[in-house]
């Protein structure tokens, strides 16, 4: 259960706003937390929803989708659950009914509907901004966030596993999208983030085409399953028929990239240091121009709640600290190879890191049948 | 239904050009042009995110591979722009995937927007329509840098050129529904075992629907013996053979939508051995009557003669549903948009919850076709 009394405390704290309203339009984003989901424990499926939280400690839902509050109910600790079918009315007689000031918390704004946001104005409401505060309640792993990260390691290596044993000549990326998305679902995954690419010679990796498998490909993926609203992810490739030397010799960049970057983990450590020891690699082979978009993208993401969060680079001042879950990824253009992937998530620990999936960090081969 | 959006469309994304080609492209942009004329429109901006996006897929044949990002359309007498909101990782789709040549990407859809809006002032109408989902930040952009025009809701205008499909477009349809029927016989027999976790017979049933080619697709389900009776995503939660349970599947092939839904058990003995004849009798007049009527209000209003003739009623937390394209729900809504004229083009999601006076639930739904031989329905049992 998350923690309501820090979130109540936030509310009593000097010049804070009287109440906090975390919205959602019921969109999964990888790239935008959900404070609704975090704090209802429910991922809704109304178009419009919203938690009322006061300082004194009540709290209220609101949905404009009838039939999804005895779900929600179910799911969330919070008791006081409403049907709106016209939300913006109904979050205005809540702010109405709960709340004496005239200042309003506001988390998830960046998808508030302009006429819910006008109605609220017009009703004389000061909105302020409370992102930060929020990503700052939701920053530390509680052990039960951590089990939901291994959870997601164990479908991340699954989903790979079926992708390996699927793939052949003559599939359409898309159909191995199907394949592996069936096994994550089965084994829990509500959604996933994948991304494919394919062919000799790559140039990024992309929603799964239509595109027919050869011989000969050099295929790439990132698999991020979803599971209790997190995000996991993996980075791999697949050489279809045997690996020409070329194309060996420059994954083992990766590989050697990759085993830097993890010895440098530890608590306290710039983040930063991922992209520094990774590029060291790069450049020490000649290829320090290729060491930028669009070549590659970041060197890393770390995992919250929800979304694909902070992008590692080489300007990141963030600390690395213990319970934090990252991935962190050498995937790089390479001008003889094409775009390669390679990429593990990771636990940083007390002592250095956590790999969270048992995946060999390898170039892998499918033999072609003939 | 609403149901909840994936994070990534992640389904086959081809685009048979024939079913859309270069020429009906101009003239739908042309329809439009001809549209804003009447209305004294100087330019209209099209935005769409989300599975509120039929406005934008119209003209440009997209859909956002990321639903949480916005595209933005911009069609003046002689131009065609389009904005795609942070896009890296879909450009070829996107740009392969469409005949706009002017294609613009961007962090945000409404950054440097006065770039586009510039040469507008007092003296210009700007229509804009598919603006309700776009983000109030966003909109709060456009409004300012447009103060000087007027801005015209313009939804309208499109829903009116949506209406009534083409042939193409309807056999679009069709092949979205074909889809779905397959998808539903298989997941009402294709079962091993006598139970089976509600995840499991989704991601079957995903897999089937994405190996048939859809691009995208969704699944609701409803157990009344597991958990409360309404419709919700599904969980980790065992279904029994003889559970009453009714699964709801959508899906979207080339643009074009299609859903189906059906109250079933996986023993595959009928539920609710009295109440479910007598609501399948219901459901088949309700079809018919849809058959012979000339305006949506004469078959309400024959369904409603028809339930009162049982001791069945309609669960009213549902619609009857309304039309359905290259979005789940358009206009016209079949509780609301009574007058509305039942002829070919007309393609409809018709649901019918029934439920007995033991609160036991009945659902149907079906996509039906009106073509030039008359009412089809597309998602019927094979």
């Amino acid at each position: 259960m998350p923690n309501y009394d820090e979130l109540f405390s936030v509310l009593t704290e000097e010049d804070s706003p009287d109440h906090l309203l975390l919205y959602t339009d019921g969109m999964h984003s990888l790239s935008q937390p959900s404070y609704f989901e975090f704090f209802a424990e429910v991922s809704p499926v109304a178009s419009n929803n919203c938690l009322l939280v006061t300082a004194s400690g009540e709290m209220v839902i609101l949905t404009d989708l009838q039939r999804d509050v005895e779900r929600i109910s179910r799911h969330s600790a919070v008791e006081d659950i409403r049907y709106a079918p016209g939300f913006a009315d109904g979050v205005v007689e809540l702010i109405d009914e709960f709340t004496a000031g005239d200042r309003l918390g506001l988390a998830g704004g960046d998808r508030i509907p302009y006429r819910v946001y006008a109605r609220i104005g017009e009703h004389q409401t000061k909105i302020v901004d409370m992102e930060t505060e929020m990503a700052q309640l939701t920053r530390e792993k509680t052990p039960r966030e951590l089990e939901v990260f291994r959870k997601l390691g164990e479908i991340a290596d699954r989903g790979f596993r079926a992708l390996y044993d699927v793939i052949r000549p003559g599939m359409k990326e898309y159909e191995i999208a199907a394949e592996v998305e069936f096994v994550m679902r089965s084994e829990g995954a509500e959604d996933n983030f994948n991304l494919f690419g394919s062919g000799s010679h790559n140039d990024l990796l992309h929603a799964p085409t239509e595109r027919v498998i050869d011989e000969g490909d050099v295929f790439l993926c990132e698999l991020s399953p979803v599971y209790e609203g997190y995000v996991l992810q993996i980075c791999r490739t697949i050489s279809v028929g045997s690996p020409d030397q070329v194309l060996t010799a420059k994954y083992g960049l990766l590989k050697r990239a990759l085993a830097e970057a993890k010895h440098e983990l530890r608590p306290a450590t710039p983040a930063s240091v991922i992209p520094d020891s990774m590029n060291k690699v790069f450049r020490e082979e000649g290829y320090a121009a290729y060491c930028k978009p669009p070549y590659m993208r970041t060197r890393g993401h770390e995992f919250g709640f929800g979304p694909i969060g902070m992008a590692i680079t080489e300007e990141t001042t963030t600390r690395l600290h213990e319970g934090m879950v990252l991935v962190i990824h050498p995937n790089q253009y390479i001008p003889e190879t094409g775009y390669l992937a390679l990429g593990d998530p990771v636990l940083i620990t007390e002592e250095g890191s956590e790999t969270l999936t048992d995946i060999e960090p390898r170039l892998f081969t499918k033999e072609v049948l003939r | 239904m609403k149901t909840r959006e994936p994070v990534v469309t992640r389904g086959r994304d081809g685009w048979d050009q024939t079913h859309l080609s270069r020429r009906e492209f101009f003239e739908r942009v042309e329809n439009v042009r001809t549209a804003m004329a009447e209305e004294h429109l100087d330019a209209m901006f099209v935005y769409g995110r989300g599975d509120q996006d039929g406005h934008l897929c119209y003209i440009t044949n997209l859909i956002n591979k990321v639903p949480n990002w916005g595209l933005l359309a911009l069609i003046t007498s002689d131009t065609v722009i389009l904005r795609n909101e942070r896009s890296s990782r879909t450009r070829p789709v996107i740009e392969r995937g469409t005949w706009v040549e002017d294609i613009r990407f961007v962090d945000n859809v409404m950054a440097d927007i006065d770039l586009l809006v510039g040469d507008f002032g007092p003296k210009h109408r700007l229509g804009i329509a598919g603006f309700t989902s776009l983000p109030f930040r966003q909109r709060e952009i456009f409004d300012d840098q447009t103060s000087d025009c007027q801005v015209v809701d313009s939804d309208t205008l499109l829903e009116n050129l949506r209406k009534e499909k083409s042939r193409r477009e309807r056999d679009q349809i069709v092949r979205a529904g074909r889809i779905l029927a397959e998808v539903q016989q298989a997941i009402k027999t294709d079962t091993t075992t006598s139970q089976t976790f509600e995840t499991t017979l989704q991601a079957r049933a995903d897999r089937l629907a994405r190996l048939r080619g859809v691009q995208d697709f969704r699944f609701l389900i409803s157990n009344p013996n597991r958990t409360e009776a309404e419709f919700r995503p599904a969980e980790r939660i065992l279904i029994e053979s003889d559970d009453p349970i009714s699964v709801y599947t959508a899906c979207r092939y080339e643009g074009y939508w299609a859903s189906c839904a059906r109250t079933f058990r996986l023993d595959g003995e009928t539920p609710y051995a009295t109440t479910y004849p007598e609501a399948e009798n219901v459901y088949e007049g309700f079809l018919e009557g849809l058959r012979q009527s000339s305006l949506t209000a004469e078959a309400v209003e024959g369904l409603n003669d028809l339930i009162e003739c049982t001791k069945l009623e309609l669960d009213t937390a549902y619609s009857l549903g309304g039309g359905i394209g290259l979005e789940l729900d358009e206009r016209p809504s079949l509780t609301e948009d009574q007058g509305y004229r039942i002829a070919e083009g007309t393609t409809l999601s018709i649901q019918l919850p029934l439920k007995s006076p033991g609160q036991e639930l009945v659902f149907f739904c079906d996509t039906i076709v009106v073509g030039e031989d008359g009412l089809w329905r597309v998602t019927a049992d094979s």
